[in-house]
């Protein structure tokens, strides 16, 4: 499990101990489970000296044994690349369940555990993960309207908060997470609206007869990124968290929409229509140049940055059917989340949980 | 008794709209084209009386009984529209008419008028498209005298399509309005 995790991150290479004659290794890892203790205990060493670099104990009475291999997976990261590991982070996803029916799991980045959060008999779509690590809000058509509803990811309590007749959906947290941008039509058009946490102080932003949907936070939560088809076709654009200053990004394509904006700040990712199929695209701020991530690989939608913005979540239907990936910010080392035969589209991240 | 005249043209006017309706659902032989034209027509000129004067009110009696049990076998066929579009073609007002007309037939129904798309573009802008498409719908029926209050609208998005399969005809059977009456 650990060297699976290792092996993911794309930075680390695990070789096995029986092979390590051939290769060079630079680090040695050896893990001790201690069941009457209920200890998992960790060490890296230098391969030639034997010299001990660090070593890790994680109380499994705690942790669990999953999360203290992850955890020490995340600590062997740190310690040889000074990266910040997302062992220990998981994704919701949407998985359809019949005709017109969707239910919200939650998946550890591993692929492992995946684990069913809402199964209503009515379409949930669109989640996002708070940044507190245990909300995650969605939209759901349970009471006949697409509502915005709240669920716990641990406990699955959960509840309504917003139900305006028409559209509540798209939900999008603040990087601090007391704030919650999301669309309500009212029945009309969809605009993009501002509320506290608590649902107070609801305040709208886009006053635009045409579609305005797909808000996305900047790290420092003074800005969003959002999809409008103001001009004519959607389009990304930009606007300060009272609404004013709205500044076109993309002019290229007659389809662009689901911007993420990433947490470093410098790049915004999302969905163009080229190359004969919808693909992602990210846009550098910095000198407004954009590169294509995925080229003729069946519809790719719904990018989301991992925490860190080292990878990239989204969906895609290479294999002919949706299916959630990650990549490499890069697009590079593509890898299928869940196996198996299910629709499933529109990943969130989850937060790196508390140490 | 003397209310006859004014009962017999809305009668008229729906068994017109009635042939028109399955003409276009059902694979109707070419030689009856003519038919439907003459229909539709005949639809028209009588709407443009009745629109205005007697119809909302005739509930309950024996004349209006027999109009909404025709009415019953009305099928509220889909109205349909272009990528990323939700501005009604010819072809859509012409069914939306039609069901304009039934609808201020019979007072008492209510309808959820869904807007739908196509599997193309993201989930979010669909859902927003789909509210544009059964707001126009919507929308084009109130302008033609049918109370909003009967009226409520959906957007199901891409979520729910009725033709699967990537092709430019499964995309144009889901771009869609449904209509789901409560008679």
């Amino acid at each position: 499990m650990v060297g699976r995790d290792l092996s993911l991150t794309g930075l680390i290479e695990v070789i096995d101990s029986a092979a390590v004659g051939a290769r060079q290794a630079q680090a040695r890892v050896r893990a001790v489970v201690d069941l009457d203790a209920g200890t998992l205990t960790g060490a890296i060493d230098q391969p030639r000296t034997g010299k001990r670099i660090a070593s890790y104990r994680y109380d499994m009475n705690v942790f669990g044994p999953r999360d203290s291999a992850h955890r020490f997976s995340d600590d062997i990261l740190f310690n040889l690349t000074a990266v910040e590991g997302l062992s220990r982070t998981r994704l919701v996803f949407v998985r359809a369940a019949g005709s017109g029916v969707s239910d919200l799991y939650t998946v550890a980045w591993d692929g492992s555990e995946v684990k069913r959060i809402v199964s209503n008999g009515a379409l949930n779509i669109t989640p996002a993960w708070a940044p507190d690590g245990n909300k995650i809000l969605f939209t759901s058509y349970v009471n006949a309207n697409p509502d915005l509803h709240w669920v716990d990811a641990n406990s699955g309590a959960g509840g309504v908060v917003s139900d305006y007749p028409g559209l509540n959906t798209a939900p999008s947290w603040s990087p601090d997470g007391k704030r919650i941008a999301f669309v309500l039509s009212k029945g009309k058009n969809a605009d993009i609206y501002v509320m506290k946490r608590d649902g107070s102080r609801l305040r709208r932003l886009t006053h635009h007869a045409a579609i305005d949907t797909d808000p996305t936070w900047s790290p420092s939560g003074r800005r969003l990124a959002f999809t409008s088809d103001r001009s004519g076709s959607p389009q990304i654009y930009t606007m300060n968290d009272d609404g004013s200053q709205v500044t076109r990004m993309t002019f290229d394509h007659a389809y662009n929409a689901s911007p993420a904006w990433s947490p470093d700040g410098g790049r915004i990712v999302y969905v163009t229509r080229e190359e004969g199929g919808f693909q992602i695209r990210v846009l550098d701020l910095a000198d407004q140049e954009s590169y294509l991530l995925t080229i003729r690989s069946g519809n790719n939608e719904d990018p989301v940055w991992s925490p860190g913005g080292r990878y990239i979540a989204f969906t895609s239907t290479r294999t002919g059917r949706r299916k959630v990936y990650i990549m490499d910010a890069d697009g590079g080392n593509v890898r299928l989340l869940v196996p198996g035969e299910n629709e499933e589209y529109s990943p969130g991240w989850s937060p790196r949980p508390r140490r | 008794m003397k209310r006859i005249p004014v009962r017999i043209w809305p009668a008229v006017m729906l068994a017109a709209v009635l042939t028109f309706g399955c003409g276009s659902k059902n694979d109707v032989a070419p030689g009856d084209l003519t038919g439907e034209g003459d229909a539709s027509r005949t639809g028209e000129s009588t709407a443009a009386g009745d629109h205005t004067s007697g119809i909302p009110s005739d509930k309950g009696d024996g004349a209006a009984g027999a109009n909404r049990l025709d009415d019953r076998e009305y099928r509220f066929d889909n109205v349909h529209f272009e990528f990323d579009q939700y501005r009604l073609t010819p072809e859509a007002r012409r069914i939306l008419t039609a069901h304009a007309k039934v609808l201020l037939e019979n007072g008492g129904w209510t309808v959820v008028i869904e807007g739908h798309c196509d599997e193309r573009g993201t989930v979010e802008y669909n859902l927003a498209l789909g509210e544009k498409r059964a707001a126009a719908a919507r929308d084009f029926l109130v302008q033609y005298g049918v109370p909003a209050s009967r009226l409520r609208i959906i957007s199901y998005g891409k979520e729910r399509p009725v033709a699967t399969g990537s092709t430019e005809e499964a995309w144009a059977v889901n771009r869609r309005c449904e209509f789901k009456v409560t008679r």
